[in-house]
């Protein structure tokens, strides 16, 4: 009787601490969030294709683009245990680095982008969305995610 | 000091933080993704700087392209980490679970009836 109350103490207790030891450390798989950031990439792509036009033609589908990234970017921060996908929202995006945020500022600085630089930053921003897409892969398995997307840059 | 040189030593103070102040724990995984983007940065900084020189890319154009390969291997950090953080948990997952059903094992359904 008396073992039969320990036993019963002893599961109480560790059921009761679970939920502690299970706390996450890691994010839950997004399938949205993958998806968000698949779409977001093959856009940045296509616009980089018309980046040799002057800025002020593609303004509003700058803008847009930029609200959707911009978006994705605060869904990403809206989880405390997803800080790292936060932090490569917002290198992609900082006007002041050099990938789609500091792209966008060249353009509109620039007023038209060169072909060899869009090739080029073509595949730099695609091998960025590929790192965000392959941490988000990985949050639900282990996934492989191979060398990221190359071009002719290699 | 050439540019190049710059940049490496941008990547590599880079490389120091994500491995040392930000990834405690992950910064072998960290600095191989990271030193494989830093290969393949210095593949192509050969490229642009070949293009600089033919007048096909502007010195602004070359300068984001060198500066977007600094942010490519933080975000290639930060996805080494990530995956790292992904896999511990799932460890850790599965040795609660575990636990867990030691403890009914042991504690319920070991116990007489009656």
């Amino acid at each position: 009787m008396k073992l039969a109350s320990i036993a019963r103490s002893a599961l109480v207790l560790t059921l009761l601490l679970a939920p502690v030891a299970c706390a996450p450390v890691a994010p839950p798989p997004n399938p949205v969030a993958q998806a968000t950031a698949a779409s977001l990439k093959a856009q940045t792509l296509s616009l980089l294709d018309v980046a040799g036009d002057p800025y002020a033609n593609h303004a509003a589908e700058v803008t847009a683009l930029t609200a959707k990234i911009d978006a994705a970017a605060s869904a990403a921060a809206a989880d405390p245990l997803n800080a790292l996908s936060a932090r490569q929202w917002d290198v992609l995006r900082d006007p002041n680095r050099a990938l789609y945020g500091g792209t966008i500022a060249l353009w509109q600085s620039q007023g038209t982008l060169g072909p060899a630089f869009r090739d080029q930053k073509k595949i730099q921003i695609g091998r960025a969305f590929d790192y965000i897409l392959c941490l988000e892969a990985n949050k639900a398995q282990t996934t492989s995610c191979g060398q990221p997307e190359e071009g002719g840059a290699s | 000091m050439s540019q190049f040189d710059d940049f490496l030593a941008a990547a590599k103070a880079n490389l120091t933080v994500l491995g040392k102040d930000s990834f405690d724990g992950y910064s072998d995984q960290v600095k191989a993704m990271a030193e494989a983007a830093l290969d393949k940065a210095k593949v192509n900084l050969a490229l642009w700087t070949g293009q600089l020189a033919a007048g096909q890319l502007t010195q602004a154009e070359f300068e984001n392209l060198v500066k977007g390969e600094t942010d490519l291997t933080e975000i290639a950090g930060y996805t080494a980490a990530g995956i790292s953080q992904a896999e511990a948990q799932r460890l850790r997952d599965a040795v609660t679970v575990s636990v867990i059903n030691t403890a009914i094992d042991t504690f319920l359904k070991s116990r007489p009836a009656g």
